[in-house]
């Protein structure tokens, strides 16, 4: 069987299609198809021949087999140091071995080259920061995960993730309409606490452009009051748009390039439209990499940007504290052992390592900041990164994955982790889950809401 | 007043005692009710995979999972759901508290009934340590009154015809007066006012004398009259009464005292739950988890 | 002496039945209601010594019944013993004598009735 019903190489175009697939549970019938999908050999060739470029070929070409970054894979480590794991070895008998044979891979591989490109890589890209010739794995793989994509190896929920967003601009089922909707019920909610609290939709030229991760609208929307409310404490000229809300990509996890380009254009499109000074990005990490700093090559921006500029909430915040627009009550802060957990999205592969330790200044007592150990553009993925937390095939593979960032989290000694991205967040829930060692876990929007001085003339009357 | 009802069960035994009430209030007042169970939590991400709250077991979510669980639910009530009665069961995945309001603002019951407990079981109950957080945020956001049956004494109950309205004298006590006015006069209901004087402030030291606290008291029944009293013109059936000492243990006693069978009290809170998990520290939680009878909080004016 | 007088106020004639049989073997003279009204009424008439209710009746639940019982001067200290099937039945009614719960030690029941009236 060439093609399955289920299990082929064509995206999710429709509803329909999206709502059959997600009928099939756990994806039962997807695998059972994928096992006689064949490969499109042709098609294969012809797309390393246009699409992998020098940087690639070279990387592959002068990796020297130096076994420098076995140490720096954390899957390595937990896997007791199999060979398997080590990330040069595990691109060069992927993607390397495709490049060699031009394409020319049975269904047997696909299915070996899938499991590494999901389950023994999350593209946290820290190999790429020990490598000696500067070599990106992590960089790969999100080429590899294309190339599987393309060909339809590629796990059941990121299917229905890149779907999502072929259907919905979003990476669940909700509905621009649900967006407004669920935004505006959380005004309703908390306007008696805050009055004055309003959505400010498709505001032209406000200064900022909230977008946010689809998560929230659909299961908890208190993150979206939090940060309204938060924008209306610092007396922030904000608005949100009624399209192209969702900054986040599953697109980008499942390797389907065509939706990544259209995802990320939704967002663009009501930058244009709505010309705010800036946007501000929610607590999410992969958010940030699809619309920040990978979103702009997608879309063929040439100067490498978004149309505005574009920062992370973590910016947006530490600025709103630095600058006293959101001033902290300090008997409130947090006065007991905490850490943080560095997301490798907009810590590692754009730099932010600085911004969230001068937030922890600000809402940290003195003396109870514990940094993980290694920490900043070192540190190590949640466990459960690039689409891994998602994928009921890879479980057991992503539990063993959290024992790293449980460890870590462990030495601290602190029982409350910051965890100011939704990919990192969830990682961390379900580590307590699995190994309950007794921790919490928060974004950074509910803390600092309960430690902010509320200015006089936005209280409510009594 | 009661024309529909939701219901937001766990489905378990501890949700026992509210369902007792919520039927035989269906039953009572012919209502619609709506039988409402949230699945689990959706965890891994964006994940397919829940873990059911009542199970602790997690599961791959589908329709034939969904009607499962509602077949479940039809069964676990099927004697107390008659057939005359005008019932619906839902089901949800999702926090509770979000999907309970979520249904809330949707199809705008005239009250939520609920147990005080969820039911939750293993790791996720373990996490979520304090008991009823659920019920605290649905009465915190609600736009009507939320009834919560704790305690199986609170269960044992037919219709309304004792009122203790339990006051603070703060705006949203001001709302419960209300709606509790309103009941009393619509089931032709005793109603029985009272407030708390606080006296749990004072160190032993500095112990008020009894001249204070009787003047203290003396100045509750004036703000009594002139707040409630005053606004209820042609209604005889009342009483009016100011007990001091720490006011939910004295709300409680009063209760028993007068066989009360509702408390009717605002909620009152504009405390920080933090990321929603807050202590149970309000007067009304403390009256809720203790009560004999089933209690009415209310947050918010209700929408006539 | 005279015979002391219990009222079984219990809506499953069976569990009614047998309650009557095992009053009356005792050296009781024991009456039976089938709902709550008919028991306060039959109360009133024979002002019994003791009451045994059921919690659950077709026409009332027994705490309202209490509350009736209570509010009338001649009958609020007739000593009651609940017994009923419900859960939690103990805190129903916190003045009772006693709260058994269906399937009941009849034994148990007798003690507490002797205890309480003799």
């Amino acid at each position: 069987m060439p093609e399955g019903s289920l299990c082929n190489k064509q995206p999710i175009q429709t509803d329909a299609a999206l709502k059959t697939l997600l009928s099939d549970t756990g994806g039962r019938q997807y695998y059972q198809e994928m096992k006689s999908l064949d490969v499109d050999r042709g098609l294969l060739r012809d797309t390393i021949e246009k699409t992998c470029k020098s940087r690639i070929r070279t990387w592959l070409s002068i990796c020297a087999h130096c076994g420098m970054c076995a140490d720096s894979c954390f899957f390595y480590r937990i896997n007791d140091r199999d060979p398997k794991q080590v990330p040069a070895y595990k691109i060069q008998s992927t993607l390397g071995e495709i490049i060699r044979r031009k394409g020319n891979v049975d269904n047997a591989f696909m299915h070996m080259a899938m499991e590494t490109a999901w389950a023994k890589c999350t593209c946290c890209n820290r190999c790429g920061l020990y490598c000696p010739h500067g070599i990106d794995m992590g960089v790969m793989f999100s080429y590899l995960r294309g190339l599987l994509y393309q060909q339809g190896f590629v796990p059941w929920e990121m299917k229905i993730g890149a779907g999502m967003h072929r259907v919905y601009n979003a990476q669940m089922d909700v509905t621009d309409e649900e967006f407004i909707d669920t935004f505006l019920w959380m005004a309703e909610e908390n306007e008696e606490e805050y009055p004055g609290l309003t959505i400010p939709i498709d505001k032209v030229g406000a200064d900022i452009l909230y977008t946010v991760n689809a998560r929230e609208v659909k299961h908890y929307p208190e993150d979206l009051a939090q940060a309204a409310i938060l924008f209306h404490l610092a007396g922030e000229n904000w608005t949100v748009t009624s399209k192209g809300w969702e900054q986040t990509s599953l697109a980008m996890f499942a390797g389907d390039w065509a939706a990544c380009k259209m995802q990320v254009e939704s967002v663009y499109d009501a930058m244009e439209r709505l010309k705010p000074k800036r946007m501000v990005g929610t607590e999410c990490g992969h958010a940030h990499r699809a619309t920040v700093v990978e979103g702009p090559y997608w879309a063929g921006r040439k100067d490498g940007l978004p149309p505005v500029e574009s920062i992370h909430y973590v910016e947006w915040l530490a600025e709103a504290l630095r600058t006293g627009k959101l001033k902290i009550d300090p008997a409130r802060r947090i006065k007991e052992p905490v850490t943080l957990q560095d997301s490798c999205n907009y810590v590692r592969n754009h730099g932010l390592k600085e911004i969230t330790r001068e937030i922890i200044r600000y809402i940290v007592e003195p003396g109870y900041f514990i940094d993980m150990s290694p920490n900043r553009e070192h540190n190590y993925c949640c466990g459960g990164g690039g689409g891994f937390n998602g994928i009921g095939l890879y479980r057991e593979q992503r539990n063993k994955a959290l024992i790293t960032k449980r460890d870590q989290i462990i030495k601290t000694g602190a029982k409350l982790v910051l965890a100011p991205c939704h990919n990192c967040w969830d990682a961390i829930r379900d580590l307590e889950e699995t190994y309950q060692i007794g921790i919490r876990w928060s974004f950074l929007k509910p803390l600092v809401l309960g430690m902010v001085e509320i200015p006089e003339h936005l209280k409510p009357k009594e | 007043m009661f024309k529909k009802i939701l219901f937001a069960t766990s489905a378990t035994n501890a949700c026992d005692h509210a369902a007792r009430v919520a039927f035989d209030m269906a039953r009572r007042y012919n209502a619609h009710i709506d039988a409402f169970h949230v699945i689990g939590v959706p965890t891994r991400g964006f994940s397919q995979v829940v873990v059911d709250l009542t199970t602790g077991e997690q599961v791959a979510l589908d329709d034939n999972y969904r009607d499962l669980v509602k077949e479940e639910i039809r069964a676990y009530y099927d004697h107390q759901i008659k057939p005359s009665m005008d019932c619906a069961i839902e089901v949800a995945v999702g926090e509770a508290h979000r999907e309970i309001l979520r249904l809330a603002r949707r199809t705008q019951p005239d009250i939520i009934v609920m147990g005080g407990s969820t039911g939750a079981t293993g790791a996720y109950a373990a996490r979520r340590n304090i008991t009823g957080s659920t019920f605290q945020q649905v009465a915190k956001a609600a736009h009507c009154p939320v009834m919560v049956i704790n305690r199986p004494a609170g269960s044992f109950w037919g219709g309304f015809s004792n009122i203790v309205f339990g006051t603070d004298f703060s705006e949203s006590a001001d709302t419960a007066f209300a709606f509790a006015f309103d009941l009393a006069k619509t089931f032709d209901c005793e109603l029985l006012l009272l407030h708390a004087l606080d006296i749990t402030g004072c160190q032993i030291n500095t112990l008020h004398s009894q001249d204070d606290i009787d003047d203290q008291i003396r100045k509750a029944r004036q703000q009594m009259r002139f707040r409630y009293i005053s606004k209820m013109r042609d209604f005889k059936n009342y009483e009016v009464d100011v007990w001091e000492g720490i006011p939910f243990v004295e709300i409680v006693k009063y209760a028993r005292e007068k066989h009360a069978d509702l408390i009717v009290m605002g909620h009152h809170t504009r405390k920080k739950t933090g990321d929603g998990e807050g202590a149970l520290g309000s007067v009304a939680e403390q009256v809720i988890l203790r009560a004999n009878c089933p209690v009415i909080s209310i947050n918010r004016p209700i929408p006539r | 002496m005279m015979m002391k007088k219990i009222l079984i106020i219990e809506d499953d004639p069976a569990v009614s039945d047998y309650l009557k049989t095992f009053f009356e073997d005792n050296g009781y003279n024991a009456f039976t209601a089938m709902t709550a009204q008919g028991g306060y009424d039959l109360a009133k008439q024979e002002h019994p010594d003791l009451i045994t209710l059921d919690i659950e009746l077709p026409d009332e639940w027994g705490p309202r019944f209490y509350r009736k019982l209570a509010a009338d001067k001649s009958l609020k200290n007739t000593p009651v013993i609940v017994i009923s099937g419900l859960s939690g039945n103990k805190y129903a009614i916190t003045k009772a004598v006693a709260s058994l719960s269906k399937p009941f030690d009849r034994d148990e029941l007798l003690k507490i009735v002797k205890e309480t009236i003799g």
